[in-house]
């Protein structure tokens, strides 16, 4: 194995913990928001530091392995994938860092969010596309990745009635403050479930070479250039 | 489209040994076209096809088209000159001839008949200027092209080059006995040189094929395995050889 092939397969390896680590934050997060836990939550805040740093060193890893190595085709696309994969993971766990400041207004607010039905299903639903893109970004399934993309419309609903909700129904009992931590939360989960999209994306590019941002057909006719591996 | 240059079952041996094998290529007008692949797979046999440069070699047999134009090199009414005017060569070390400057640049043009002095005085300017060099020797002429750098020696074999109007400049590594400043410079004149002519460049740089190069064909053992526009062939080549031999994994 050449020198590249050795700091590629380390670095790879080093996303895929990145990507537990910001799995894990937005676990914390939620766990702390069941809890209502509000030392949990800034505890999550505070370990975001440590996910922000990783990204540094990731990202300037990559330079130098295009400064040094001038990598080409399967190589070139790796390293442009941790770019981009390395960025959009730390912005989830910065999404679970607002999670976790969120808990104390969650408290103040006594907003029931156990037994909200709008909000288990966002959650739940959050969660699932989370736990299968870090497991994709390990295994680059194709099909795993393409439908990873599927799942971004189904959070889209889910938010989009949580707030309707949250706004309406529920604001009455919640007020504007509340209404106002609980669609933040909404917006924090919805948000979270776009980047594990494009995280899915960058996978389908990574394995085909084919751009599917922006594409109504969701990557599934991507690969007309042939899958790689 | 209409390719400058095609190749269509392209067979050539030396003695018993299959040098190409079946090689179909086509090369756009007007854009540079790197052909790369490991030492010994036939990428400079493929280019002397072009203008027929391997009918020098001993025991050299060809099967298959090689047009110009459309028209066959080999078997087509295209006198020889006339296809070495048309597609000329540049090679690996400089090889300006033990003449003054002002010689080497009108050499091919005397070849070809024309004497007089003001129309071998423009085209000796014209094209020194193309390559960069008329401001630096406009006042030397006369001297030995042979006292010139590497790199000078280079220009000037192209400006003799240029001077009998060719369509295609083939170039066989023409950087690889220059420095890296030198073949950077090179390179801009390459990149200048292809909204005229057709280039078709030989090279083991990988990467200099990358940077300058529109279309790159990639060859291994006599076959030709790959061509396409540079930027795929770079970043997502279709083929496993491909991809092994630009990512450094082959061999």
């Amino acid at each position: 194995m050449s020198e590249l092939e050795h700091r590629l397969e380390s670095l790879t390896l080093r996303l895929d913990h990145m990507g537990m680590r910001a799995e894990q934050a937005v676990l914390d997060a939620l766990a702390a928001v069941d809890k209502g836990d509000v030392e949990a939550g800034a505890k999550v805040d505070e370990l975001d530091s440590v996910i922000d740093r990783e990204e540094v060193e990731i990202e300037q890893e990559c330079i130098r392995l295009l400064a040094l190595y001038q990598p080409a085709a399967i190589d070139l696309r790796t390293i442009c994938t941790v770019i981009k994969v390395n960025n959009d993971l730390e912005r989830i766990a910065d999404k679970g860092a607002k999670i976790g400041r969120l808990v104390k207004r969650i408290v103040e607010f006594r907003i029931d969010l156990g037994n909200d039905i709008e909000f288990v299903r966002l959650r739940h639903d959050t969660l699932d596309m989370l736990g299968r893109t870090t497991r994709t970004l390990s295994t680059r399934e194709l099909a795993a990745a393409r439908g990873i993309l599927e799942m971004d419309h189904v959070i889209d609903e889910d938010n989009r009635t949580l707030i309707r909700s949250a706004l309406h129904a529920k604001a009455p009992s919640l007020g504007v403050e509340g209404v106002w931590a609980m669609v933040s939360l909404a917006r924090a989960l919805e948000r979270i479930g776009d980047l594990c999209a494009n995280i899915a994306e960058d996978i389908i590019f990574l394995r085909t070479g084919d751009i599917v941002r922006h594409s109504d057909t969701l990557g599934r006719d991507a690969g007309d250039s042939g899958d790689k591996e | 489209m209409n390719f400058k240059l095609e190749t269509t079952s392209l067979n050539l041996w030396y003695g018993d040994f299959h040098a190409l094998k079946d090689v179909t290529i086509q090369v756009r007008p007007r854009a540079i076209t790197a052909i790369i692949g490991p030492s010994g797979c036939g990428k400079s046999t493929l280019l002397r096809c072009f203008n027929r440069m391997n009918d020098l070699v001993g025991g050299v047999r060809i099967t298959g088209d090689v047009l110009l134009d459309g028209r066959d090199i080999y078997r087509g009414p295209m006198a020889m000159p006339d296809l070495r005017r048309r597609a000329g060569m540049v090679f690996q070390r400089p090889n300006p001839f033990p003449l003054s400057v002002f010689d080497n640049v009108v050499y091919g043009l005397r070849v070809h008949g024309i004497t007089a002095r003001r129309r071998l005085e423009e085209a000796v300017e014209a094209n020194l200027r193309s390559t960069l060099l008329w401001d630096v020797l406009k006042d030397k002429l006369d001297e030995p092209a042979l006292d010139l750098s590497p790199e000078q020696q280079q220009r000037l074999c192209i400006s003799r080059l240029l001077a009998v109007e060719p369509d295609v400049l083939l170039m066989d590594e023409p950087c690889s006995a220059l420095d890296p400043i030198a073949t950077g410079h090179i390179e801009e004149l390459m990149h200048e040189l292809s909204d005229r002519y057709t280039i078709v460049i030989v090279t083991h740089n990988m990467q200099q094929a990358a940077r300058i190069s529109q279309d790159t064909s990639f060859m291994l053992l006599g076959d030709l395995i790959e061509s396409g526009p540079t930027t795929k062939i770079f970043a997502n080549p279709s083929d496993k050889r491909t991809e092994d031999y630009v990512t450094g994994r082959y061999g």
